[in-house]
C-alpha cells in the first residue's frame, strides 16, 4: 500500500510520462501526417468528384437483437448487485427508469392512470428465483398504477412513500419499465411503440460528456438545431438496426466523444440518450444495445457539443 | 472556497505541492470508497491514483468551483465504473461469501473505521446490495449530504432520499443477521 507521498510522486511522474509522449505523438504527427494529408486529399477531391458523394457510416445490416430477460442467480457478482428498484407485473420485471433529468423537469404524478395493484416489499438481497415470478412482489411497498398514454407491457408508475432525512414523510412516483426480456430489431419498436418520441418533442436538450462526467448539470437547448434536421433525425434512429455493442465494439465506451439528448415530451416525460462518435445512439436505460445511423444526420446533433 | 479547491487552484498555478496535499487529505477516504465498489483494496488504490492523474491531465476548471471533495468523488465514481465495466465478469461469487473473500482493510485505510461499531457496519455495508452500501458509506463515514451524494451518482435528491430510506432498511436487518442491535450502534 502506498502512501500520500508515494502516490504523489506515482501520479505525477505518470503525468510527466503522458506530457512526453503527448508531445512526441505531436511531432511524430507533423513529419508524416502533413505529406500524407495533402497526398490523400488530392485523392480524396479526385475520387469524390468522379464517384459522387458517399455515405461512409452504412447502418448495421444485422437481424436485431435479444435483451435477456432479468436473471436473478443465488451467486451474484458485486458489479451486478445493484439496488434497482424493481416490481413484478404480468410475469415480467419492471425496473425503476426515473433519472436526474426527469425529476428536475418533469412530472410523473400527473401520468398516473389506472389502479392495478399493490406491491409487496418481499425482494431484497437474499431473494431467490421463485420471488421474481410473483405478481406485486418488489423491492417497496407501494402502489402500481398504468401509465397514460403507455402500454402496461412497458410502462408503470409506483407510488411509494418514505422519509427523508429530516424525519418528514414523503411521496415518491417512479417510471417503471420493462427494458428485459425483449426482442429489438428496428429503432422504431423501441423509440416508437414504445417511448413515442415522433411528432411528440417538446424540446430538445443536451449536456457534453465532460460535464455528464463531472456531476454538472450544465443542459442547454438544442436552439441551433432545425426541427427539420431534428426529425430527420428521429427518422434515422426509428429506422436504424439495433446492435449489441458489447460483442460488435466493446471498447464503444472508452471514448470521451460522446454527448448525451435530452429530448422533453408533451406528456413531461423525457427520453434520454447516448451518442457515441461513430454514430452510435442508445437509449440511456439500456446499456450496451444502440442504433447506428448514418454519418451526416447523426453529425448534425452530435457536433453542437462544439 | 473550501481546501481542496484552495490546494487544486495552487496546483493549476504551477505548485505540485497543492497535488501532495489533496492526495493527502482525501486518499484514504476516497481509496475505501472505491473499494465498495471493486471489493479489493489493492485495485481500488489504483483506481485512486487513476482518478488523481486524470484531475492532473485534465486540469478541469470545476474543481475551482463547489465542493471539490463532492466532484473528486465524482469522477472517482466515474473512474470506478469503467474499470468494473471493461472488466466485466461472468465469473461469481456468493453473496454472503463477498466479505470473507474480498481483501481486508489494512493500514493505513483500516485507521478510516476506526470503532468496533464501525467497524461492525462497514462489514455490513460490504453486505448489502452494492448501491446501498455505497449511499450509506457517503452518508456516514463521509459526511456528505443528499444534495451532494445525488451529483456523485447521478441521481435526483429525491433519489438519493428514498434510496438511503431503503438502504438502512437494508442495513438494520443485515446488523441484526450479523448479530449486532441497530439502534446501539
Amino acid at each position: 500500500m502506498k502512501n500520500y507521498n508515494e502516490m504523489a510522486d506515482s501520479v505525477l511522474q505518470r503525468v510527466n510520462d503522458y506530457e512526453k509522449n503527448r508531445i512526441i505523438k505531436k511531432e511524430k504527427i507533423k513529419k508524416i501526417a502533413v505529406p500524407v494529408i495533402c497526398t490523400s486529399l488530392c485523392v480524396v477531391f479526385a475520387a469524390g468528384f468522379y464517384f459522387g458523394r458517399t455515405n461512409i457510416n452504412k447502418p448495421n445490416d444485422g437481424n436485431g437483437v435479444f435483451v435477456p430477460a432479468i436473471e436473478i442467480h443465488e451467486k451474484e457478482e458485486s458489479a451486478a448487485s445493484m439496488a434497482h428498484r424493481m416490481v413484478v407485473f404480468n410475469g415480467n420485471v419492471y425496473t425503476d427508469s426515473t433519472d436526474h433529468f426527469q425529476w428536475i423537469y418533469g412530472d410523473i404524478e400527473v401520468l398516473t392512470d389506472k389502479f392495478l395493484g399493490n406491491s409487496i416489499n418481499m425482494i431484497d438481497e437474499w431473494s431467490d428465483k421463485s420471488f421474481y415470478e410473483k405478481d406485486f412482489y418488489s423491492t417497496d411497498n407501494g402502489e402500481i398504477y398504468s401509465v397514460k398514454g403507455y402500454d402496461t407491457d412497458f410502462r408503470l408508475i409506483m407510488k411509494t412513500e418514505y422519509e427523508d432525512e429530516n424525519g418528514n414523510k414523503k411521496t415518491s412516483y417512479s417510471l417503471m419499465e420493462r427494458l428485459n426480456g425483449i426482442s429489438l430489431n428496428k429503432g422504431g419498436e423501441l423509440f416508437g411503440d414504445r417511448l413515442r418520441i415522433k411528432d411528440n418533442i417538446k424540446s430538445v436538450k443536451f449536456l457534453n460528456h465532460n460535464d455528464w462526467d463531472n456531476g454538472i448539470h450544465n443542459y442547454k437547448s438544442l436552439d441551433n438545431v432545425s426541427d427539420e434536421n431534428i426529425n430527420a433525425f428521429i427518422d434515422e434512429l426509428y429506422a436504424g438496426e439495433f446492435e449489441y455493442a458489447y460483442k460488435t465494439n466493446p471498447e464503444i465506451y472508452d471514448t470521451n466523444a460522446q454527448v448525451h439528448i435530452y429530448i422533453e415530451l408533451n406528456d413531461g416525460t423525457t427520453v434520454t440518450l447516448r451518442l457515441i462518435d461513430g454514430g452510435y445512439v442508445g437509449y440511456d436505460k439500456m446499456p450496451w444495445f444502440f442504433v447506428k445511423i448514418p454519418g451526416d444526420i447523426f453529425n448534425i446533433i452530435f457536433n453542437i457539443q462544439n | 472556497m473550501d481546501i481542496g479547491s484552495e490546494n487544486y487552484c495552487r496546483f493549476l498555478n504551477g505548485d505540485n505541492d497543492g497535488l501532495r496535499e489533496i492526495i493527502r487529505i482525501y486518499k484514504d477516504g476516497l481509496t475505501v470508497y472505491l473499494n465498495g465498489f471493486v471489493h479489493n483494496i489493492s485495485v481500488a488504490e489504483e483506481l485512486c491514483e487513476d482518478t488523481f492523474v486524470k484531475l492532473c491531465i485534465k486540469k478541469p476548471k470545476d474543481g475551482k468551483k463547489g465542493s471539490f471533495k463532492t466532484w473528486l468523488y465524482t469522477i472517482g465514481r466515474n473512474t470506478a465504473v469503467d474499470y468494473l465495466r471493461k472488466n466485466r465478469k461472468h465469473i461469481t461469487v456468493p453473496v454472503d461469501e463477498c466479505a470473507e473473500l474480498a481483501e481486508p482493510l489494512v493500514e493505513p485505510y483500516i485507521n478510516i473505521i476506526q470503532s468496533d461499531r464501525k467497524q461492525a457496519v462497514y462489514k455490513a455495508l460490504r453486505e448489502i446490495k452494492t448501491e446501498y452500501g455505497q449511499v450509506l458509506y457517503l452518508r456516514y463515514f463521509e459526511n456528505f449530504k443528499n444534495r451532494e451524494i445525488a451529483v456523485i451518482m447521478k441521481k435526483s435528491v429525491h433519489n438519493i432520499e428514498t434510496l438511503v430510506y431503503r438502504a438502512e432498511k437494508s442495513l438494520k436487518k443485515q446488523l441484526e443477521r450479523n448479530g449486532f442491535v441497530y439502534e446501539e450502534l
